[in-house]
Protein backbone atom coordinates (compact mmCIF):
# COMPACT_ATOMS: atom_id res chain seq x y z
CA UNK A 1 0.00 0.00 0.00
CA UNK A 2 1.76 2.75 -1.41
CA UNK A 3 0.72 6.64 -1.86
CA UNK A 4 -0.16 6.14 -5.11
CA UNK A 5 -3.22 3.81 -6.10
CA UNK A 6 -1.68 0.40 -7.73
CA UNK A 7 -3.56 -1.08 -10.29
CA UNK A 8 -6.04 -4.08 -9.16
CA UNK A 9 -5.57 -7.69 -10.24
CA UNK A 10 -8.69 -8.89 -10.60
CA UNK A 11 -9.56 -12.32 -9.53
CA UNK A 12 -13.11 -11.99 -9.12
CA UNK A 13 -14.07 -13.77 -12.17
CA UNK A 14 -17.16 -15.37 -10.36
CA UNK A 15 -18.49 -12.23 -9.61
CA UNK A 16 -18.43 -11.27 -12.99
CA UNK A 17 -16.35 -10.73 -16.20
CA UNK A 18 -15.28 -8.25 -18.35
CA UNK A 19 -16.85 -8.03 -21.82
CA UNK A 20 -15.33 -9.10 -24.35
CA UNK A 21 -14.07 -7.52 -27.30
CA UNK A 22 -16.13 -9.29 -30.06
CA UNK A 23 -19.04 -8.85 -27.66
CA UNK A 24 -19.00 -5.48 -27.16
CA UNK A 25 -18.84 -4.76 -31.16
CA UNK A 26 -21.22 -6.32 -32.10
CA UNK A 27 -23.97 -4.77 -29.34
CA UNK A 28 -22.15 -1.44 -30.41
CA UNK A 29 -23.01 -2.64 -34.23
CA UNK A 30 -26.63 -3.20 -33.19
CA UNK A 31 -26.80 0.22 -31.50
CA UNK A 32 -25.56 2.20 -33.99
CA UNK A 33 -27.47 0.50 -37.14
CA UNK A 34 -30.09 2.39 -38.71
CA UNK A 35 -32.94 0.33 -37.67
CA UNK A 36 -31.46 -1.87 -34.62
CA UNK A 37 -33.64 -0.06 -32.37
CA UNK A 38 -36.59 -1.67 -33.59
CA UNK A 39 -38.78 -3.67 -31.49
CA UNK A 40 -38.99 -6.99 -32.42
CA UNK A 41 -42.46 -7.59 -31.96
CA UNK A 42 -43.42 -5.01 -34.71
CA UNK A 43 -44.03 -6.44 -37.90
CA UNK A 44 -42.35 -4.34 -39.93
CA UNK A 45 -39.31 -4.77 -41.78
CA UNK A 46 -37.28 -3.23 -39.15
CA UNK A 47 -39.01 -5.11 -36.35
CA UNK A 48 -38.24 -8.28 -38.16
CA UNK A 49 -34.49 -7.74 -38.33
CA UNK A 50 -34.59 -7.45 -35.01
CA UNK A 51 -36.37 -10.44 -34.66
CA UNK A 52 -33.97 -11.83 -36.73
CA UNK A 53 -30.89 -11.37 -34.67
CA UNK A 54 -33.11 -12.56 -31.66
CA UNK A 55 -33.64 -15.82 -33.22
CA UNK A 56 -30.11 -15.63 -34.04
CA UNK A 57 -28.84 -15.53 -30.93
CA UNK A 58 -31.04 -18.08 -29.25
CA UNK A 59 -29.22 -20.34 -31.58
CA UNK A 60 -25.67 -19.38 -30.48
CA UNK A 61 -27.03 -19.88 -26.58
CA UNK A 62 -28.85 -22.89 -27.31
CA UNK A 63 -25.81 -24.41 -28.87
CA UNK A 64 -23.95 -23.69 -25.66
CA UNK A 65 -26.49 -26.39 -24.21
CA UNK A 66 -26.86 -28.63 -26.93
CA UNK A 67 -30.78 -27.19 -26.44
CA UNK A 68 -33.33 -26.54 -29.20
CA UNK A 69 -33.60 -22.97 -29.41
CA UNK A 70 -36.98 -22.90 -28.83
CA UNK A 71 -35.94 -24.16 -25.17
CA UNK A 72 -34.18 -20.83 -24.34
CA UNK A 73 -36.40 -18.44 -22.80
CA UNK A 74 -34.41 -14.69 -22.33
CA UNK A 75 -34.48 -12.78 -19.18
CA UNK A 76 -32.69 -10.66 -17.35
CA UNK A 77 -29.70 -12.21 -15.50
CA UNK A 78 -29.35 -15.78 -13.38
CA UNK A 79 -31.34 -14.63 -10.26
CA UNK A 80 -34.26 -13.69 -12.76
CA UNK A 81 -33.96 -17.11 -14.36
CA UNK A 82 -33.84 -18.66 -10.99
CA UNK A 83 -36.79 -16.69 -9.82
CA UNK A 84 -38.69 -18.05 -13.08
CA UNK A 85 -38.00 -21.54 -12.75
CA UNK A 86 -38.78 -21.88 -9.09
CA UNK A 87 -41.83 -19.46 -8.39
CA UNK A 88 -43.06 -19.98 -11.46
CA UNK A 89 -42.87 -24.04 -11.36
CA UNK A 90 -43.80 -24.70 -7.75
CA UNK A 91 -47.32 -22.68 -8.42
CA UNK A 92 -47.75 -24.39 -11.94
CA UNK A 93 -47.19 -27.91 -10.32
CA UNK A 94 -49.13 -26.74 -7.00
CA UNK A 95 -52.16 -28.44 -7.65
CA UNK A 96 -50.18 -31.76 -7.67
CA UNK A 97 -48.37 -31.01 -4.35
CA UNK A 98 -47.09 -28.92 -2.29
CA UNK A 99 -43.11 -30.36 -1.16
CA UNK A 100 -40.30 -28.87 -2.22
CA UNK A 101 -36.71 -29.38 -2.16
CA UNK A 102 -33.36 -27.68 -1.97
CA UNK A 103 -30.44 -27.50 -0.48
CA UNK A 104 -28.67 -25.26 2.17
CA UNK A 105 -25.80 -23.97 -0.04
CA UNK A 106 -27.11 -22.92 -2.98
CA UNK A 107 -27.45 -19.16 -3.74
CA UNK A 108 -29.49 -16.48 -1.50
CA UNK A 109 -31.19 -16.08 -5.67
CA UNK A 110 -32.62 -19.36 -4.84
CA UNK A 111 -32.72 -19.81 -1.32
CA UNK A 112 -35.05 -16.84 -0.98
CA UNK A 113 -37.20 -17.87 -4.13
CA UNK A 114 -37.98 -20.92 -1.59
CA UNK A 115 -38.19 -19.01 1.37
CA UNK A 116 -40.97 -16.85 -0.37
CA UNK A 117 -42.67 -20.11 -1.37
CA UNK A 118 -42.27 -21.51 2.65
CA UNK A 119 -44.69 -18.19 3.44
CA UNK A 120 -47.13 -19.29 0.85
CA UNK A 121 -47.55 -21.99 2.44
CA UNK A 122 -45.34 -24.65 0.41
CA UNK A 123 -43.34 -27.09 2.43
CA UNK A 124 -39.43 -27.08 1.26
CA UNK A 125 -36.61 -29.70 2.78
CA UNK A 126 -33.38 -28.15 2.88
CA UNK A 127 -30.58 -30.30 2.17
CA UNK A 128 -27.17 -29.82 4.25
CA UNK A 129 -24.40 -31.05 1.84
CA UNK A 130 -21.67 -34.00 3.08
CA UNK A 131 -18.62 -32.52 4.16
CA UNK A 132 -17.57 -32.00 0.65
CA UNK A 133 -19.38 -29.92 -0.21
CA UNK A 134 -21.39 -32.40 -2.63
CA UNK A 135 -24.32 -33.48 -2.34
CA UNK A 136 -25.49 -37.21 -1.48
CA UNK A 137 -27.89 -38.61 -3.91
CA UNK A 138 -29.13 -41.44 -0.87
CA UNK A 139 -30.04 -38.65 1.46
CA UNK A 140 -31.75 -36.74 -1.78
CA UNK A 141 -33.66 -39.82 -2.58
CA UNK A 142 -34.78 -39.69 1.58
CA UNK A 143 -36.57 -36.87 1.30
CA UNK A 144 -38.41 -37.29 -1.19
CA UNK A 145 -41.74 -37.69 -1.79
CA UNK A 146 -45.26 -38.34 -3.33
CA UNK A 147 -45.96 -34.85 -3.28
CA UNK A 148 -42.54 -33.65 -3.96
CA UNK A 149 -42.86 -31.48 -7.12
CA UNK A 150 -39.43 -29.46 -7.52
CA UNK A 151 -35.87 -29.89 -6.91
CA UNK A 152 -33.37 -27.51 -7.34
CA UNK A 153 -29.47 -27.93 -7.30
CA UNK A 154 -26.94 -25.92 -8.71
CA UNK A 155 -24.46 -26.90 -10.85
CA UNK A 156 -21.30 -24.89 -9.66
CA UNK A 157 -21.14 -23.80 -6.22
CA UNK A 158 -21.01 -19.81 -6.28
CA UNK A 159 -18.62 -19.33 -3.49
CA UNK A 160 -16.65 -22.62 -3.39
CA UNK A 161 -16.31 -24.04 -7.09
CA UNK A 162 -17.40 -27.33 -5.63
CA UNK A 163 -19.42 -29.03 -9.03
CA UNK A 164 -22.35 -31.44 -8.20
CA UNK A 165 -23.33 -34.47 -10.16
CA UNK A 166 -26.15 -32.91 -11.95
CA UNK A 167 -26.46 -35.76 -13.91
CA UNK A 168 -26.96 -38.60 -11.25
CA UNK A 169 -29.52 -36.07 -9.26
CA UNK A 170 -31.23 -34.99 -12.17
CA UNK A 171 -31.86 -39.15 -13.01
CA UNK A 172 -33.04 -39.56 -9.34
CA UNK A 173 -36.05 -36.40 -10.36
CA UNK A 174 -36.87 -37.98 -13.63
CA UNK A 175 -37.52 -41.15 -11.99
CA UNK A 176 -39.94 -39.87 -10.12
CA UNK A 177 -41.62 -37.44 -12.42
CA UNK A 178 -39.81 -34.64 -10.26
CA UNK A 179 -39.28 -31.38 -12.07
CA UNK A 180 -35.27 -30.91 -11.75
CA UNK A 181 -34.22 -27.07 -11.77
CA UNK A 182 -30.59 -26.17 -12.05
CA UNK A 183 -28.92 -22.38 -10.73
CA UNK A 184 -26.00 -23.14 -13.90
CA UNK A 185 -24.35 -19.42 -13.47
CA UNK A 186 -21.06 -20.25 -12.35
CA UNK A 187 -21.02 -23.56 -15.53
CA UNK A 188 -22.85 -22.15 -18.36
CA UNK A 189 -19.74 -21.02 -20.72
CA UNK A 190 -17.82 -22.86 -18.79
CA UNK A 191 -18.40 -26.52 -18.54
CA UNK A 192 -19.76 -28.52 -21.03
CA UNK A 193 -23.47 -29.03 -20.55
CA UNK A 194 -25.34 -31.01 -22.62
CA UNK A 195 -28.72 -30.95 -22.47
CA UNK A 196 -29.81 -33.75 -24.99
CA UNK A 197 -28.00 -36.24 -22.37
CA UNK A 198 -28.42 -34.36 -18.77
CA UNK A 199 -32.14 -34.95 -17.06
CA UNK A 200 -32.70 -31.22 -16.43
CA UNK A 201 -36.20 -29.53 -16.91
CA UNK A 202 -35.26 -25.86 -16.13
CA UNK A 203 -31.78 -24.26 -16.42
CA UNK A 204 -30.39 -20.61 -15.37
CA UNK A 205 -27.77 -19.15 -16.92
CA UNK A 206 -26.74 -15.60 -17.54
CA UNK A 207 -23.84 -13.81 -19.95
CA UNK A 208 -22.25 -12.10 -17.77
CA UNK A 209 -19.86 -14.66 -16.41
CA UNK A 210 -18.77 -15.93 -18.97
CA UNK A 211 -17.61 -11.95 -20.61
CA UNK A 212 -20.92 -11.10 -21.84
CA UNK A 213 -22.89 -8.04 -20.93
CA UNK A 214 -24.77 -7.79 -17.85
CA UNK A 215 -28.57 -7.88 -17.44
CA UNK A 216 -29.00 -10.67 -20.26
CA UNK A 217 -29.65 -14.41 -18.83
CA UNK A 218 -31.46 -17.30 -19.78
CA UNK A 219 -33.63 -19.94 -18.43
CA UNK A 220 -33.71 -23.19 -20.07
CA UNK A 221 -37.11 -24.93 -20.08
CA UNK A 222 -37.02 -28.19 -21.20
CA UNK A 223 -39.49 -29.67 -24.51
CA UNK A 224 -40.90 -31.54 -22.19
CA UNK A 225 -44.48 -31.82 -20.66
CA UNK A 226 -45.20 -30.11 -17.37
CA UNK A 227 -42.01 -28.53 -17.69
CA UNK A 228 -42.91 -24.89 -17.88
CA UNK A 229 -43.16 -22.46 -15.46
CA UNK A 230 -46.04 -20.26 -14.59
CA UNK A 231 -44.96 -16.64 -15.71
CA UNK A 232 -44.08 -14.22 -12.92
CA UNK A 233 -45.20 -11.21 -15.39
CA UNK A 234 -47.70 -10.63 -17.80
CA UNK A 235 -48.22 -8.22 -20.31
CA UNK A 236 -47.44 -9.97 -24.05
CA UNK A 237 -46.34 -12.97 -26.09
CA UNK A 238 -42.49 -12.62 -26.19
CA UNK A 239 -40.90 -15.19 -25.19
CA UNK A 240 -43.38 -17.91 -25.22
CA UNK A 241 -45.24 -15.99 -23.13
CA UNK A 242 -43.08 -17.32 -20.08
CA UNK A 243 -41.46 -13.89 -19.96
CA UNK A 244 -43.12 -11.31 -21.73
CA UNK A 245 -42.10 -7.28 -22.48
CA UNK A 246 -39.82 -5.90 -24.89
CA UNK A 247 -36.62 -7.99 -25.53
CA UNK A 248 -33.39 -6.19 -25.14
CA UNK A 249 -32.17 -6.85 -28.49
CA UNK A 250 -28.73 -5.31 -28.47
CA UNK A 251 -27.92 -7.41 -24.71
CA UNK A 252 -29.53 -10.73 -26.61
CA UNK A 253 -26.86 -9.95 -29.41
CA UNK A 254 -23.74 -9.71 -27.00
CA UNK A 255 -25.30 -12.86 -25.23
CA UNK A 256 -25.08 -14.70 -28.12
CA UNK A 257 -21.55 -14.03 -29.33
CA UNK A 258 -20.79 -14.65 -26.04
CA UNK A 259 -22.08 -18.03 -25.63
CA UNK A 260 -20.77 -18.75 -29.09
CA UNK A 261 -17.11 -17.92 -28.21
CA UNK A 262 -17.38 -19.31 -24.44
CA UNK A 263 -18.11 -22.59 -26.68
CA UNK A 264 -15.42 -22.14 -28.75
CA UNK A 265 -12.73 -21.60 -25.66
CA UNK A 266 -14.40 -23.50 -22.81
CA UNK A 267 -11.32 -26.57 -23.38
CA UNK A 268 -8.57 -23.91 -23.69
CA UNK A 269 -9.88 -21.85 -20.65
CA UNK A 270 -10.78 -24.78 -18.33
CA UNK A 271 -6.97 -25.66 -18.90
CA UNK A 272 -5.69 -22.35 -18.18
CA UNK A 273 -7.78 -22.39 -15.55
CA UNK A 274 -6.14 -25.85 -14.20
CA UNK A 275 -2.98 -24.75 -14.19
CA UNK A 276 -3.88 -20.97 -13.10
CA UNK A 277 -5.26 -22.43 -10.03
CA UNK A 278 -2.31 -24.78 -9.54
CA UNK A 279 0.55 -21.93 -9.39
CA UNK A 280 -1.62 -20.08 -6.73
CA UNK A 281 -2.51 -23.33 -4.80
CA UNK A 282 1.25 -24.04 -4.74
CA UNK A 283 2.41 -20.49 -3.70
CA UNK A 284 0.01 -20.16 -0.72
CA UNK A 285 -0.80 -23.82 0.47
CA UNK A 286 2.29 -24.14 2.67
CA UNK A 287 1.29 -21.86 4.59
CA UNK A 288 0.29 -23.27 8.12
CA UNK A 289 -3.37 -24.01 9.22
CA UNK A 290 -4.59 -23.06 5.90
CA UNK A 291 -7.55 -24.75 4.59
CA UNK A 292 -8.88 -25.82 0.85
CA UNK A 293 -12.51 -25.43 0.72
CA UNK A 294 -13.65 -27.64 -1.76
CA UNK A 295 -11.11 -30.93 -2.65
CA UNK A 296 -9.34 -30.44 -6.07
CA UNK A 297 -11.39 -32.87 -7.60
CA UNK A 298 -14.43 -32.01 -7.38
CA UNK A 299 -14.19 -28.42 -8.04
CA UNK A 300 -14.34 -26.09 -10.96
CA UNK A 301 -10.90 -25.27 -11.83
CA UNK A 302 -11.71 -21.51 -12.04
CA UNK A 303 -12.10 -21.06 -8.01
CA UNK A 304 -10.10 -21.63 -5.30
CA UNK A 305 -11.59 -20.97 -1.75
CA UNK A 306 -8.92 -20.76 1.13
CA UNK A 307 -9.58 -20.12 4.76
CA UNK A 308 -6.98 -19.33 7.14
CA UNK A 309 -6.96 -19.93 10.99
CA UNK A 310 -6.08 -17.03 13.17
CA UNK A 311 -7.00 -13.98 10.72
CA UNK A 312 -10.10 -11.52 10.45
CA UNK A 313 -11.29 -12.01 7.03
CA UNK A 314 -12.28 -8.06 6.70
CA UNK A 315 -8.50 -7.48 7.71
CA UNK A 316 -7.60 -10.43 5.59
CA UNK A 317 -9.85 -8.65 2.06
CA UNK A 318 -7.95 -5.46 3.53
CA UNK A 319 -4.03 -6.57 3.29
CA UNK A 320 -4.77 -8.58 0.22
CA UNK A 321 -5.57 -4.94 -2.17
CA UNK A 322 -4.82 -4.32 -4.87
CA UNK A 323 -6.59 -8.23 -5.23
CA UNK A 324 -10.10 -8.22 -6.26
CA UNK A 325 -11.29 -11.00 -4.64
CA UNK A 326 -14.81 -11.95 -2.50
CA UNK A 327 -14.45 -12.72 1.11
CA UNK A 328 -16.45 -15.58 3.22
CA UNK A 329 -16.38 -12.86 6.38
CA UNK A 330 -19.64 -10.90 7.63
CA UNK A 331 -18.48 -7.43 6.35
CA UNK A 332 -18.96 -8.70 3.11
CA UNK A 333 -22.13 -10.18 3.34
CA UNK A 334 -25.60 -7.86 3.74
CA UNK A 335 -26.76 -10.40 6.02
CA UNK A 336 -24.12 -9.76 8.66
CA UNK A 337 -23.21 -13.27 8.42
CA UNK A 338 -20.33 -15.43 7.29
CA UNK A 339 -20.48 -17.48 4.39
CA UNK A 340 -23.47 -19.53 5.07
CA UNK A 341 -21.53 -21.91 2.42
CA UNK A 342 -18.82 -23.20 4.20
CA UNK A 343 -21.00 -23.41 7.74
CA UNK A 344 -23.06 -26.07 6.16
CA UNK A 345 -19.65 -28.03 4.82
CA UNK A 346 -18.71 -27.96 8.47
CA UNK A 347 -16.60 -24.74 8.34
CA UNK A 348 -16.56 -22.97 11.69
CA UNK A 349 -17.47 -19.33 11.67
CA UNK A 350 -13.94 -18.00 12.18
CA UNK A 351 -13.00 -20.24 9.15
CA UNK A 352 -16.05 -18.82 7.12
CA UNK A 353 -15.12 -15.62 7.49
CA UNK A 354 -11.24 -16.05 6.82
CA UNK A 355 -12.41 -17.55 3.74
CA UNK A 356 -11.29 -15.69 -0.05
CA UNK A 357 -12.31 -16.57 -3.20
CA UNK A 358 -9.64 -16.68 -6.07
CA UNK A 359 -11.75 -16.74 -8.95
CA UNK A 360 -9.98 -16.64 -12.40
CA UNK A 361 -10.59 -15.83 -16.07
CA UNK A 362 -9.62 -15.84 -19.64
CA UNK A 363 -7.19 -13.13 -19.14
CA UNK A 364 -6.24 -14.05 -16.15
CA UNK A 365 -1.76 -13.83 -16.74
CA UNK A 366 0.74 -16.20 -14.26
CA UNK A 367 1.84 -12.34 -13.49
CA UNK A 368 -0.95 -11.69 -11.61
CA UNK A 369 -1.49 -15.03 -9.88
CA UNK A 370 2.59 -14.30 -8.50
CA UNK A 371 1.23 -11.24 -7.34
CA UNK A 372 -1.92 -12.69 -5.59
CA UNK A 373 1.05 -15.23 -3.84
CA UNK A 374 2.83 -12.40 -2.85
CA UNK A 375 0.12 -10.56 -1.46
CA UNK A 376 -1.81 -13.49 0.41
CA UNK A 377 1.08 -14.79 2.19
CA UNK A 378 2.13 -10.78 2.99
CA UNK A 379 -1.53 -10.55 4.50
CA UNK A 380 -1.52 -14.11 6.46
CA UNK A 381 1.33 -13.87 7.78
CA UNK A 382 1.24 -9.74 9.10
CA UNK A 383 -2.47 -10.51 10.60
CA UNK A 384 -1.14 -13.35 12.50
CA UNK A 385 1.98 -11.49 13.69
CA UNK A 386 -0.76 -9.51 15.49
CA UNK A 387 -2.91 -11.98 16.81
CA UNK A 388 -2.42 -13.82 20.53
CA UNK A 389 -1.30 -17.00 20.59
CA UNK A 390 -4.19 -17.85 22.71
CA UNK A 391 -7.09 -16.44 20.02
CA UNK A 392 -4.76 -17.78 17.36
CA UNK A 393 -5.53 -21.20 18.50
CA UNK A 394 -8.91 -21.47 19.38
CA UNK A 395 -9.40 -20.02 15.68
CA UNK A 396 -8.63 -22.86 14.12
CA UNK A 397 -11.49 -25.54 13.35
CA UNK B 1 -19.08 2.64 -2.26
CA UNK B 2 -16.86 4.73 -0.44
CA UNK B 3 -14.11 3.53 0.97
CA UNK B 4 -15.03 2.04 4.59
CA UNK B 5 -11.21 2.94 5.22
CA UNK B 6 -9.42 6.24 6.45
CA UNK B 7 -6.11 7.37 5.42
CA UNK B 8 -5.44 6.93 9.16
CA UNK B 9 -6.73 3.67 9.64
CA UNK B 10 -4.95 2.32 6.71
CA UNK B 11 -1.73 3.79 8.14
CA UNK B 12 -2.50 2.11 11.36
CA UNK B 13 -3.36 -1.09 9.60
CA UNK B 14 -0.28 -1.96 7.76
CA UNK B 15 2.32 -0.30 10.31
CA UNK B 16 1.20 -0.89 13.86
CA UNK B 17 4.34 -0.27 15.60
CA UNK B 18 2.58 -0.83 18.87
CA UNK B 19 1.66 -4.81 18.03
CA UNK B 20 3.57 -7.55 20.09
CA UNK B 21 5.16 -7.97 23.14
CA UNK B 22 6.39 -5.98 25.36
CA UNK B 23 10.26 -5.64 25.11
CA UNK B 24 11.46 -4.24 27.91
CA UNK B 25 11.02 -5.29 31.90
CA UNK B 26 9.19 -3.07 34.40
CA UNK B 27 8.21 -3.00 37.96
CA UNK B 28 4.40 -3.73 36.99
CA UNK B 29 3.27 -5.76 34.09
CA UNK B 30 -0.53 -5.69 33.65
CA UNK B 31 -2.80 -7.08 30.86
CA UNK B 32 -6.46 -7.31 29.49
CA UNK B 33 -8.13 -8.89 27.05
CA UNK B 34 -11.92 -8.47 25.39
CA UNK B 35 -13.54 -9.93 22.68
CA UNK B 36 -16.78 -10.22 21.49
CA UNK B 37 -19.21 -13.06 19.33
CA UNK B 38 -17.76 -11.55 15.91
CA UNK B 39 -14.78 -13.34 17.02
CA UNK B 40 -12.49 -10.21 17.67
CA UNK B 41 -10.32 -10.34 20.37
CA UNK B 42 -7.97 -7.15 21.38
CA UNK B 43 -5.30 -7.94 23.51
CA UNK B 44 -3.57 -4.88 25.73
CA UNK B 45 -0.24 -4.96 27.74
CA UNK B 46 1.32 -2.48 29.72
CA UNK B 47 4.93 -2.20 30.95
CA UNK B 48 4.06 0.46 34.12
CA UNK B 49 7.27 2.04 36.05
CA UNK B 50 5.99 4.84 38.82
CA UNK B 51 2.69 4.75 37.70
CA UNK B 52 3.37 5.85 34.66
CA UNK B 53 2.93 3.68 31.47
CA UNK B 54 6.00 3.04 29.91
CA UNK B 55 5.30 0.81 27.17
CA UNK B 56 2.19 -0.08 25.48
CA UNK B 57 1.36 -2.99 23.13
CA UNK B 58 -1.40 -5.22 21.89
CA UNK B 59 -1.98 -7.96 19.75
CA UNK B 60 -5.72 -8.61 17.93
CA UNK B 61 -7.13 -10.57 15.99
CA UNK B 62 -9.95 -8.13 14.37
CA UNK B 63 -10.93 -5.85 11.69
CA UNK B 64 -8.66 -3.20 10.49
CA UNK B 65 -10.80 -0.52 12.50
CA UNK B 66 -10.01 -2.15 16.08
CA UNK B 67 -6.20 -2.65 15.12
CA UNK B 68 -6.21 1.00 14.30
CA UNK B 69 -8.12 1.97 16.95
CA UNK B 70 -5.78 -0.10 19.69
CA UNK B 71 -2.47 1.31 18.02
CA UNK B 72 -3.52 4.73 18.06
CA UNK B 73 -4.51 4.25 21.87
CA UNK B 74 -1.12 2.59 22.14
CA UNK B 75 0.73 5.92 20.99
CA UNK B 76 -1.43 8.48 22.51
CA UNK B 77 -1.47 7.15 26.39
CA UNK B 78 2.36 5.53 26.06
CA UNK B 79 4.38 7.55 28.72
CA UNK B 80 1.54 9.09 30.26
CA UNK B 81 0.36 8.04 33.65
CA UNK B 82 -1.90 5.22 34.90
CA UNK B 83 -4.59 7.71 35.66
CA UNK B 84 -4.44 9.02 32.56
CA UNK B 85 -6.41 6.32 31.09
CA UNK B 86 -9.93 7.69 32.42
CA UNK B 87 -9.33 10.02 29.65
CA UNK B 88 -9.75 7.53 27.43
CA UNK B 89 -12.90 8.54 25.13
CA UNK B 90 -14.02 5.91 22.18
CA UNK B 91 -15.96 8.71 20.42
CA UNK B 92 -12.38 10.71 20.03
CA UNK B 93 -11.16 7.63 18.60
CA UNK B 94 -13.86 7.42 16.26
CA UNK B 95 -13.89 10.69 15.17
CA UNK B 96 -10.07 10.97 14.85
CA UNK B 97 -9.99 7.92 12.76
CA UNK B 98 -13.56 8.30 10.74
CA UNK B 99 -14.68 5.05 11.82
CA UNK B 100 -17.92 4.47 9.95
CA UNK B 101 -21.02 4.06 12.20
CA UNK B 102 -21.66 0.86 11.72
CA UNK B 103 -17.93 -0.31 13.24
CA UNK B 104 -18.38 1.75 16.48
CA UNK B 105 -19.50 -1.29 18.13
CA UNK B 106 -15.78 -2.71 17.49
CA UNK B 107 -14.17 0.36 19.37
CA UNK B 108 -16.11 0.04 22.31
CA UNK B 109 -14.62 -3.38 22.73
CA UNK B 110 -11.57 -1.35 22.72
CA UNK B 111 -12.86 0.50 25.62
CA UNK B 112 -13.49 -2.76 27.57
CA UNK B 113 -10.35 -3.68 27.22
CA UNK B 114 -8.60 -0.56 28.74
CA UNK B 115 -11.17 -0.49 31.43
CA UNK B 116 -9.72 -3.23 32.20
CA UNK B 117 -6.13 -2.94 31.98
CA UNK B 118 -6.95 0.72 33.90
CA UNK B 119 -8.65 -1.42 37.15
CA UNK B 120 -5.78 -3.79 36.41
CA UNK B 121 -3.30 -1.48 37.63
CA UNK B 122 -4.72 -0.24 40.25
CA UNK B 123 -6.66 2.90 39.71
CA UNK B 124 -10.36 2.83 41.22
CA UNK B 125 -13.57 2.80 39.27
CA UNK B 126 -14.66 6.76 38.79
CA UNK B 127 -17.58 8.69 37.33
CA UNK B 128 -16.89 10.43 34.86
CA UNK B 129 -18.24 14.10 35.47
CA UNK B 130 -20.66 14.19 32.91
CA UNK B 131 -22.03 10.77 33.50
Amino acid sequence: MTGTSPLPVYLDHAATTPVDAAVTAAMVECLESPFGFANPSSSHIAGRQSAAAIEHARVQVAGLLNAEPHEIVFTSGATESNNLAILGAARQRASRGRHLVTMTTEHKAVTECFEALEREGFEVTWLNPEMSGLLDPDRLEAVLRDDTQLLSVMHVNNETGIVQDIGSIGAICRARGILYHCDAAQSAGKLEIDLKVLPVDLMSLTAHKFHGPQGIGALYVADRPGSHPAPLIYGGPQERRIRPGTQAVHQIIGFGVAAELAAARREADTEKFRVLRERLWQGIGDLPDLWRNGAEEHTFPGILNVSAGGVDGESLMLGLEPLCVASGAACNSQSGESSYVLRAMGRSDALAQSAIRFSLGRGTRNGEIDRAIERYRWAVQHLRALAPARAATANRA
Amino acid sequence: MADPYSKRVRAYFVNPVHAGNLRKSYSRVVSATADDRQGNTIELAAGIDDDTLQELRFRAIACPHLIAAAEHFCERFEGRTTTSLLEFDPWDTVRELQVPLGKTGRILLLEDAIQLLRRKSGEPEQQRADE
